[in-house]
């Protein structure tokens, strides 16, 4: 596992919002084994307040979850865009007249359809992260 | 009697004439009755025209009657305007809709009418340019209602016009039941995307290498394979669903030896326990037969017992009791689990609706099963009762109606 060793140590901090426990176990897996640390939260609010407390560089978040959604996070995020650079993955089960509308909302969200592969997911992440800002 | 008065029901004929093709030089100038009267139109004055004229109007007065008859007995709102744009019929349910009595407007222009209503308005758009429309359609949000209406040009046999047309349909239950199938599909592409996402992404880290240790190589396997499951239970219950919502599941009952087919159900469900559960049969002396689809009330006992397992800790207990009661016959399955909070009471047999509780959605789950299990009771004629309170344990009961004949397959 050398080629994982050689991640470690990176900068860059990931937050995983998604309320399927299998989801967030294996993103956390994928981006710790990448050097990457992982910051995980199960719903909208809690994903909001972690984002708070732990300046991410990349927010990968479900849409449909309890208490708030993905969207309804994205929004809240809005503010936050304007302080500093993020990126924003969000992973959805179907791309709709609803997530157009809400792409156009929220215009920096990349939106990835499922079934996501993890492989995928490093690579938009370490496109951004080695993209002279 | 004055013959204005015996003629009054032709007056209002007059724009019909329109529709025969015949009454070309009558439609642009209704004959003014009064003057009759007034002796200032040479009428014919002897008994026979009289007569005459009596029994055409008779005729013609219940035709019209006989026409506003039909068209008041649509369940779409009419109105009709003769070439001229005047209005020639209402029905009762356009009136309504329009706020305007048929008594004020028949016989009037169209533009002398008032009314602010969103169909009265799409008329005026288009009366004038209607020849050349033929057709125009449109929905209308009126009020709470979603209206389909539909105005178009009245052709006569010899291919000319004759008037327009406008017919409103409510569609609010079709648009209803549009936007339940879009969420419907939409909820069907989530939940099974759910689990395929879950197959591939621990697939790929299988694939990739990157999971080394024997633990969560362990760990990764079993997730693929549940939720291969996963998604195989979840594709039967949605086609049980659609087939149950289309009315084209048929129940194939028979009658049935109520104790082995609980025993069976019990004893598969206990030799799935994972979490050393103690699992409890309890039936009365008399157990009656019933005459029931046993494979539908399988699924309805084992999405039961499963949602049971599910919710209940380590090493808690499970219990299937079944009694006779009067008329009815009462299978219940308790729990020692989380319970069910006061918020989520209301909603469990609500299709695809999950719990917002943490505890709920730890365990993977759709949706589906209470809401299967409460149409399949119900289509039983039975029902299915929920006793619970949250960190208290569970008691759904299924309640089941007895005495359809005792004779056993």
């Amino acid at each position: 596992m050398s080629n994982i060793n050689n991640f470690v140590g990176k900068n860059g901090k990931i937050l995983i919002v998604d309320d399927e426990p299998y989801n967030t176990r294996v993103l956390k897996l994928k981006f710790e084994n990448a050097g990457y640390k992982v910051v995980t939260a199960s719903n909208g609010l809690d994903g909001l307040n972690k984002f708070k407390m732990e300046y991410p560089d990349v927010v990968i978040t479900d849409i449909r979850m309890p208490v708030m959604t993905g969207w309804e996070m994205c929004l809240s995020l809005k503010e936050s865009m304007k302080e500093r650079r993020f990126l924003i993955i969000v992973i959805t089960a179907t791309i709709d007249n609803t997530e157009r509308l809400w792409v156009n909302e929220i215009n920096n969200a990349n939106l990835v359809e499922k079934p996501i592969s993890p492989n995928y997911l490093l690579t938009l992440v370490e496109d951004y992260l080695n993209e002279p800002a | 009697m004055k013959i204005s008065e015996i003629l009054k029901p032709l007056s209002e004929m007059i724009p019909v004439a329109d529709f025969t093709g015949k009454g070309e030089k009558s439609r642009h100038a209704p004959v003014d009755l009064q003057l009759i009267d007034k002796g200032k139109i040479n009428s014919e004055s002897s008994e026979e025209t009289i007569s005459r004229l009596r029994l055409t109007n008779r005729l013609l007065a219940y035709n019209v009657s006989k026409f506003e008859t039909v068209i008041d007995n649509l369940n779409d709102g009419v109105i009709i305007l003769d070439s001229s744009n005047r209005v020639l019929a209402i029905n009762h349910i356009m009136e309504q809709l329009l706020s305007l009595k048929r008594d004020e407007i028949k016989g009037k222009h169209i533009k002398e009418c008032i009314s602010r209503n969103k169909i009265f308005t799409f008329i005026m758009e288009h009366y004038e340019s209607i020849d050349k429309l033929v057709e125009k359609t449109a929905d209308l949000n009126v009020g709470l209602s979603n209206l389909r209406v539909s105005y178009k040009t009245l052709i006569r046999g010899d291919g000319n016009s004759c008037g327009s047309l406008l017919i409103a349909k409510d569609i609010t239950s079709q648009k209803l039941a549009e936007q339940a199938k879009v969420e419907f599909l939409s909820h069907v592409s989530h939940e099974l995307k759910t689990p395929i996402n879950t197959i591939k992404g621990y697939t790929e880290m299988l694939v990739k290498g990157e999971v080394s240790n024997r633990e969560t190589l362990l760990e990764f396997y079993n997730t693929v394979n549940e939720e291969a499951d996963r998604l195989a239970s979840l594709i039967n219950n949605l086609l049980n669903l659609s087939k149950i919502e289309m009315g084209s599941l048929a129940l194939s009952k028979s009658m049935t030896r109520t104790k082995e087919f609980l025993e069976n159900i019990f004893k598969m469900a206990a030799s799935q326990d994972k979490k050393n559960i103690h699992y409890e049969l309890i039936l009365s002396e008399k157990i009656p037969p019933l005459n029931i689809d046993k494979e539908l009330m399988k699924t309805v006992l084992i999405n039961l017992i499963g949602n049971a397992a599910k919710y209940t800790p380590e090493g808690g207990r499970i219990t299937l009791r079944a009694e006779e009661s009067g008329d009815k016959f009462m299978m219940h399955v308790i729990d020692t689990g989380i319970g069910i909070s006061e918020e989520d009471m209301p909603h469990v047999f609500e299709k695809f609706y999950r719990s917002s509780d943490e505890q709920v959605r730890k365990k993977t789950g759709h949706g589906l099963g209470l809401a299967i299990a409460n149409q399949i009771v119900d289509l039983h004629n039975g029902e299915i009762k929920v006793i619970s309170k949250k960190g208290d344990g569970s008691q759904f009961s299924i309640v089941l109606p007895i005495g359809e004949g005792y004779f056993l397959e």
